[in-house]
C-alpha cells in the first residue's frame, strides 16, 4: 500500500456569493487514518467534504486524493475516479427508492467499476446486521436500518476513502456512538481513510485526527 | 445492477403510468400501421386489377362507375353497349384485344362475368383444374370463389339477378362448374366466368326486358341474343329456346348487348387518343382504368389522411404524457441523480438513464402497436370477405413500417430529451444541499 497521505489539502479556499466560506491551512490525512471535521453550523464542513469528494472545485489551492490532484481530472474522469476511490454516506442516506438494499449495493459496485460479487455484498450486509433486509426496498426500512444499509453501500466497493456528512446528528447518544463505531470499524475492515463532518462533539473523542473549522465573519 | 437495470427498475416503480403510456403509443402506432398496410395493399391491388387494360368502353355515365363495375367488379354498371358496337371495336386496327363483358348476376355472392374464352389470355390467367367453359351454363370459378363455395367440378349452382344480396334467384337449371382458375391475386379470384350466351340465356328466361327490379344493387338487365346470333351456333340458339319465355316478343330482343368492353391497344399512345375519339364521336363512354384508379385513390386518400392524423395525434399525446411523467419524476429523483454521480456515474450515464426510460416505453409501445396493427388487419381479413377480396392481409411487412418505428422511437426519445438534459446538467453539490 502507498504511503502517500490519502487526503492532502493545500491552501484551500472556497468563496460563495463573494464571501469566503472556507480558508484552510495545509492539512493531510495518512492512509487508513480517521479524521473528524468539527465546527458549528455554517462553518463550511459540507463545503469541505464536497471539495474532498470532487463535487465542487475550490477557488484556490489543491486537493490531492490518494496522490491524484483532483484539478488534473476533468468531467467524466473525475466521476469515474470518485466512484472507484471514494464512498460517501449522506445525512439523508439517499438509498435509491426503486432498488432493493442488495441492488443499491450492486449498483455501487458497478459504478465503482468493480465486478459483481454476491459474496462481498452479502458479507457487507451481514457485518452491518441488515442481511435479512437485503431484498426490501429502502422505504420499508427503519431509519436506523437505512443508515446501516447506507454505510454498507459506501464501503462495499472497498473505497480508499470514506466521507460521511453528519452521520450521527439525528441520532440519540447511544446510537450516535454506535454509528460512529460502525463507520470506523468498516473503514478499518477495508483499510480506508475516513473523514466525518459533524458538529456533534459527542463522537469527536474517538478520532485521532481532528480538523476544526471556525465560523467566518 | 447496472444503470440499464436501474432504468428498468425506475420504470417498474411507476408501472401504472408507464403501462398507460405504452398502450397510448401502441394505439397510435397500430392505427398508423394498419392504415399504411391497408392503403398500400388496396393501392397495389387496384393497380394489379387494372394492369394491361388500356381502356374500358361502356354506356355513357360516370367513368369512375364504369371502371369500378367492369375492372374492379364493385358498383353497378353504367348501362349496356350493343353487340354491334363491340364488334366494331374488335375491327379497329389500333386495338389489339377487345373483351366483352356481360355483368349483372351473382352466384353464391360472387359476380358472374359473361365473356369469351379470350378473357383468360387477356388477363394472363389459367385454368388450374378442369377446363374452360364451352357450352352455355358452364362456369369456371375464380380460386377464391371455388374455395368459398367449396365447389367441386360438376357441381351446379343457381344464379341470382342483381349484384347485391337478395336478388331474385333465376329460374334456370343453374351453372355447372367445369373448371377452377389458378389464383391470380387479382379480382379474378372472386369471380365466376361463363359465356356471354349463358348470361343472355338466363335473362331470356327470367328477366324479360322491361321487368327490371328497382332497388337493391343491380345493373341494367342485359338484352338477350337476337334470334340469329352472329357467332352463335344453332345448337346454343335452340338450347336458349328450350327454356324460352313463351310469347316473349322476339322482335323486342332483336338486339344483343354487352355491359362493357375491356380494350388493350397495340401501342400505349393509342389509348388516350382512342378514348377521346370514342367519347367525342360515339354514344359510348371510354375510360382509362389507370386514371380512374388514381382518382379513386385520391378519394380514399382523403379519408386515410384523416385517419392518419388521428394516429399522429395519439402518438404525440403519448409522447407528451411520457414527457410530463418523466419531468415530474425528475423532481422526485433529482436526489437519486446526484447520488448516482457521487457513486461514480458520469453526466452521460444519468442522461442515459432518463433517455433510456423514454426509449423503453417507446420501444414497447412500437412493438405492441406493430403487433396490434398487423393483428387488426389479420382479423379484418378473417371477418370481412370484402377485406379479403381486396387482398388485405396482416401477414405482410411494408417497408414504410420502418418510418413508423423511427417515428415512434423518435417521439419517445424526444419526450425524454428535456428531462435527460436536465439530469445531465444537474449540479450535484447544490442538489445534495437541497435535501
Ligand atoms: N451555494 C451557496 N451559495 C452561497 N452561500 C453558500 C452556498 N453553499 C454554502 N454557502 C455558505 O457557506 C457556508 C458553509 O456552508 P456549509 O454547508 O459548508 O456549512 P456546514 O458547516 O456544513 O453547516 P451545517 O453544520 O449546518 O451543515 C455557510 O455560511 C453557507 O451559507
Ligand atoms: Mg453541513
Amino acid at each position: 500500500m502507498s504511503t502517500d497521505p490519502i487526503v492532502v489539502l493545500e491552501g484551500l479556499r472556497v468563496a460563495r456569493g463573494g464571501r469566503t466560506v472556507l480558508d484552510l491551512p495545509d492539512w493531510a490525512l495518512p492512509p487508513g487514518g480517521h479524521a473528524v471535521l468539527l465546527g458549528p453550523s455554517g462553518s463550511g464542513k459540507t463545503t469541505l467534504l464536497h471539495c474532498i469528494g470532487g463535487l465542487i472545485r475550490p477557488d484556490a489551492g489543491r486537493v490531492r486524493i490518494a496522490g491524484r490532484d483532483l484539478a488534473d481530472l476533468s468531467g467524466g474522469a473525475l466521476d469515474t475516479f470518485r466512484g472507484q476511490t471514494i464512498g460517501i454516506v449522506f445525512q439523508t442516506l439517499r438509498l435509491v427508492r426503486a432498488l432493493t438494499v442488495t441492488q443499491n449495493l450492486q449498483l455501487a459496485l458497478r459504478l465503482a467499476g468493480k465486478p459483481q460479487d454476491a459474496a462481498r455484498v452479502h458479507d457487507t450486509l451481514t457485518r452491518l446486521g441488515v442481511a435479512h433486509l437485503a431484498d426490501r426496498r429502502p422505504h420499508r426500512l427503519s431509519v436506523g436500518e437505512q443508515q446501516r444499509a447506507a454505510i454498507a453501500r459506501a464501503v462495499v466497493a472497498r473505497p480508499a476513502l470514506i466521507l460521511a456528512d453528519e452521520p450521527t446528528s439525528a441520532l440519540d447518544d447511544a446510537n450516535a456512538a454506535a454509528a460512529a463505531a460502525l463507520l470506523k470499524a468498516e473503514a478499518e475492515a477495508v483499510g480506508a481513510g475516513l473523514v466525518i463532518a459533524t458538529h456533534d462533539t459527542r463522537i469527536a473523542g474517538a478520532f485521532a485526527h481532528v480538523l476544526r473549522l471556525e465560523t467566518r465573519a | 445492477m447496472t444503470l440499464a437495470g436501474l432504468t428498468l427498475a425506475q420504470l417498474r416503480e411507476r408501472w401504472f403510468a408507464n403501462t398507460l403510456h405504452v398502450l397510448m403509443l401502441a394505439i397510435g402506432v397500430a392505427a398508423a400501421t394498419a392504415l399504411l398496410l391497408f392503403t398500400a395493399q388496396t393501392e397495389d391491388r387496384l393497380s394489379r386489377d387494372a394492369r394491361g387494360i388500356d381502356l374500358v368502353v361502356g354506356a355513357k355515365g360516370s367513368p369512375l362507375q364504369l371502371v369500378l363495375s367492369s375492372v374492379f367488379h364493385a358498383d353497378v354498371p353504367t348501362g349496356n353497349v350493343s353487340y354491334a358496337d363491340y364488334e366494331r371495336l374488335t375491327r379497329d386496327p389500333r386495338i389489339q384485344a377487345a373483351i366483352p363483358l356481360g355483368l349483372g348476376d351473382t352466384m353464391g355472392g360472387s359476380r358472374i362475368v359473361g365473356t369469351t374464352p379470350a378473357f383468360l389470355p387477356f388477363y394472363g390467367a389459367s385454368v388450374a383444374e378442369g377446363r374452360m367453359f364451352a357450352a352455355p351454363m358452364e362456369t369456371v370459378l375464380g380460386a377464391e370463389t371455388a374455395r368459398r363455395l367449396g365447389a367441386r367440378l360438376g357441381q351446379t349452382f343457381p344464379s341470382a339477378h342483381g349484384l347485391g344480396e337478395g336478388g331474385d334467384v333465376h329460374e334456370h337449371g343453374g351453372y355447372v362448374v367445369v373448371g377452377v382458375l389458378a389464383p391470380t391475386g387479382t379480382v379474378l379470384d372472386r369471380l365466376a366466368l361463363t359465356s356471354l350466351e349463358s348470361v343472355w340465356k338466363v335473362h331470356d328466361v327470367s328477366m324479360p326486358v322491361g321487368n327490371e327490379r328497382i332497388g337493391g344493387l343491380q345493373g341494367p338487365a342485359l338484352r338477350p341474343p337476337a334470334p340469329a346470333p352472329l357467332q352463335g351456333d344453332p345448337h346454343r340458339h335452340d338450347d336458349a329456346h328450350d327454356h324460352g319465355a313463351p310469347g316473349a316478343p322476339e322482335s323486342a330482343m332483336a338486339m344483343k348487348e354487352v355491359t362493357a368492353v375491356l380494350v388493350r391497344t397495340r401501342s400505349p399512345i393509342a389509348g388516350p387518343r382512342l378514348k377521346r375519339e370514342i367519347n367525342q364521336t360515339t354514344a359510348l363512354l371510354a375510360a382509362r382504368p389507370a386514371d380512374e384508379a388514381a382518382r379513386l385513390f385520391s378519394l380514399v386518400g382523403a379519408g386515410a389522411q384523416a385517419f392518419r392524423l388521428f394516429a399522429y395525434v395519439f402518438i404525440a399525446a403519448a409522447a407528451l404524457s411520457v414527457f410530463a411523467t418523466l419531468l415530474a419524476s425528475l423532481t422526485d429523483r433529482r436526489g437519486d441523480i446526484a447520488l448516482l454521480r457521487t457513486m461514480g456515474a458520469t453526466r452521460l450515464g444519468v442522461f442515459g438513464v432518463l433517455l433510456g426510460q423514454g426509449l423503453v416505453i417507446a420501444g414497447l409501445g412500437v412493438a405492441l402497436g406493430l403487433g396490434l396493427g398487423h393483428g387488426l388487419l389479420h382479423a379484418a381479413a378473417q371477418v370481412s370477405a370484402q377485406a379479403r377480396g381486396l387482398g388485405i392481409t396482416g401477414a405482410m411487412i411494408h417497408p414504410g413500417e420502418i418510418w413508423i418505428v423511427i417515428g415512434g422511437l423518435g417521439a419517445g426519445a424526444l419526450a425524454a430529451l428535456i428531462p435527460a438534459l436536465d439530469a445531465y446538467r444537474t449540479d450535484i453539490a447544490k442538489t445534495l444541499a437541497e435535501a
